[in-house]
């Protein structure tokens, strides 16, 4: 037995004689005796000590199997995983103009017809019964979603019933910028199945009615608040915000004002925000240039970290770090555009080169070497790497908007390694009063 | 000798219900 590899191992921050230990492979997190982690190390722990440590996978019994666990995890996941998860891009037309938009040269007016949406229903219901699913979740994107609540209605009416009668669970969600949230649209959507949305909130008033106004230039935050408001009580809402170099600071006032207006951690789900993006491709809004291009900027990091720790020292919920799973990994994950075809990534949708196919035909063969599945196990770096099973190559888009391909890795080593512990005392103090 | 499991983490088949990066809603801006 030994010390397992897939481990970071940081001082605690109460007692000079523990360490705080998480795993990258099961997102454990422990705190030790320096005396077990050394007898650890010499495996010489007491056989109850080393039972707790191996289910938590802190020792192993085989280092070379333990890799070999790590390498085939996302082989494992997609033997285990029951469930069927689709991304469904219903059109393109969107009621706000934001500044950095990814999608800003696609929208316009191109929607999902009734042809393409029978296909849909016709597709899932064939791989449903055909891979033996017990569950069929659906996250519904635009342009503007919620401009297509008919469609998602008539969707959700073919499906769940369909997956329902087999057993199985049927679920949706709908990622919207709220302005179209309302309680009579959200009434008639949940007993179709609606789960959850996600609405993105860009700080405070101002820096947000810049960010996102409505295409006419009036601003949002009212509206979208006052929806968020009398929504909050019948549906989880996850608030995102998009932060950049200049304006992430400010953040902070937007989780006071949440609370100030009655959107209180119990209230909401998942808090989190992410930063801009620079996106170089011809689909983004091409004016735009605030953006972020590489996770491993130094700013991002400390801006991300502390940012977090506003959200949890308020209360409220953000994710934790657990391992990657990449929809373009994930057998059971797909992305549908509104015109029927079929991508491995939502983000990818409208890039012709990386289509894999169509509802009426299927994938097509050759999408695994399209969108470089597995390419980590190509990169040196990668291979001992301690993180890779948080990151198994990192984000392909960000991969591709760096290199115009995926076929090098997006290495977070850099980020991990400057948020990663800040990160866990977060958990630590904020998320399980310890610390 | 005190271990303190903090969390327990994820069993395969819990990360495998979770879903992926994107369908968590952590895909690129939007």
């Amino acid at each position: 037995m030994a010390l397992a590899h897939y481990l970071k191992i940081y001082p605690s921050p109460s007692d000079p004689q523990q360490v705080l230990v998480y795993s990258t492979r099961r997102a454990a997190l422990l705190l030790l005796p320096r005396t077990a982690l050394a007898a650890a190390e010499t495996d010489t722990l007491p056989a109850e000590a080393a039972g707790i440590l191996r289910r938590a996978q802190v020792v192993v019994d085989d280092g070379a199997v333990e890799r070999q666990d790590v390498w085939r995890m996302n082989e494992e996941l997609n033997r285990v995983s029951t469930g069927l998860v689709v991304s469904v891009v219903l059109g393109m037309a969107c009621n706000f103009a934001c500044a950095y938009c990814y999608e800003g040269g696609l929208k316009g007016g191109q929607a999902m017809d009734d042809a393409v949406a029978d296909q849909l229903v016709a597709y899932l219901k064939g791989r449903y019964v055909a891979e033996s699913r017990n569950r069929l979740t659906i996250d519904f994107y635009g342009g503007e979603t919620l401009l297509y609540a008919e469609r998602i209605k008539a969707l959700a009416g073919a499906l769940k019933p369909f997956v329902e009668a087999r057993g199985g669970s049927f679920e949706f969600t709908v990622v919207t910028n709220g302005s179209l949230l309302t309680t009579a649209l959200v009434a008639e959507l949940l007993p179709l199945g609606l789960r959850s949305a996600k609405v993105t909130i860009d700080g405070p008033v101002d820096i947000h009615d810049r960010c996102r106004p409505f295409r006419g230039g009036a601003g949002s935050f009212a509206v979208i608040l006052a929806n968020l408001v009398a929504c909050a009580e019948l549906l989880r809402i996850n608030i995102g915000g998009n932060f950049t170099r200049e304006n992430h600071h400010r953040f902070p006032e937007l989780l006071d004002h949440l609370g100030a207006v009655g959107l209180t951690p119990e209230r909401l789900g998942v808090v989190k925000f992410d930063a801009v993006m620079q996106v170089n491709d011809a689909v983004a809004a091409p004016e735009f240039s605030g953006g972020c291009s590489c996770i491993n900027e130094p700013w991002l990091a400390k801006a991300g970290v502390a940012l977090r720790g506003e959200v949890l020292r308020r209360g409220y919920e953000t994710p934790k770090i657990t391992p990657a799973r990449c929809m373009v990994e994930m057998d059971n994950s797909l992305a549908v555009h509104c015109d029927g075809t079929l991508y491995k990534c939502i983000s990818m949708i409208g890039h012709p080169g990386y289509a894999c196919g169509d509802l009426r035909q299927g994938f097509d063969e050759g999408c695994r070497e399209t969108y470089c599945v597995n390419h980590w196990q190509r990169e040196e770096k990668c291979r001992d790497c301690v993180y890779l099973p948080l990151c198994y190559g990192g984000c392909r888009y960000m991969a591709y908007q760096r290199d115009g391909h995926m076929a090098r890795v997006d290495c977070r080593k850099e980020y991990l390694d400057a948020t990663l512990e800040a990160m866990l005392r977060q958990d630590l103090k904020y998320r399980y009063g310890q610390g | 000798m005190e271990i303190v499991i903090v969390d327990a983490g994820l069993e395969l088949h819990e990360l495998a219900a979770m879903g992926d990066c994107c369908s968590a809603n952590q895909a690129p801006t939007r």
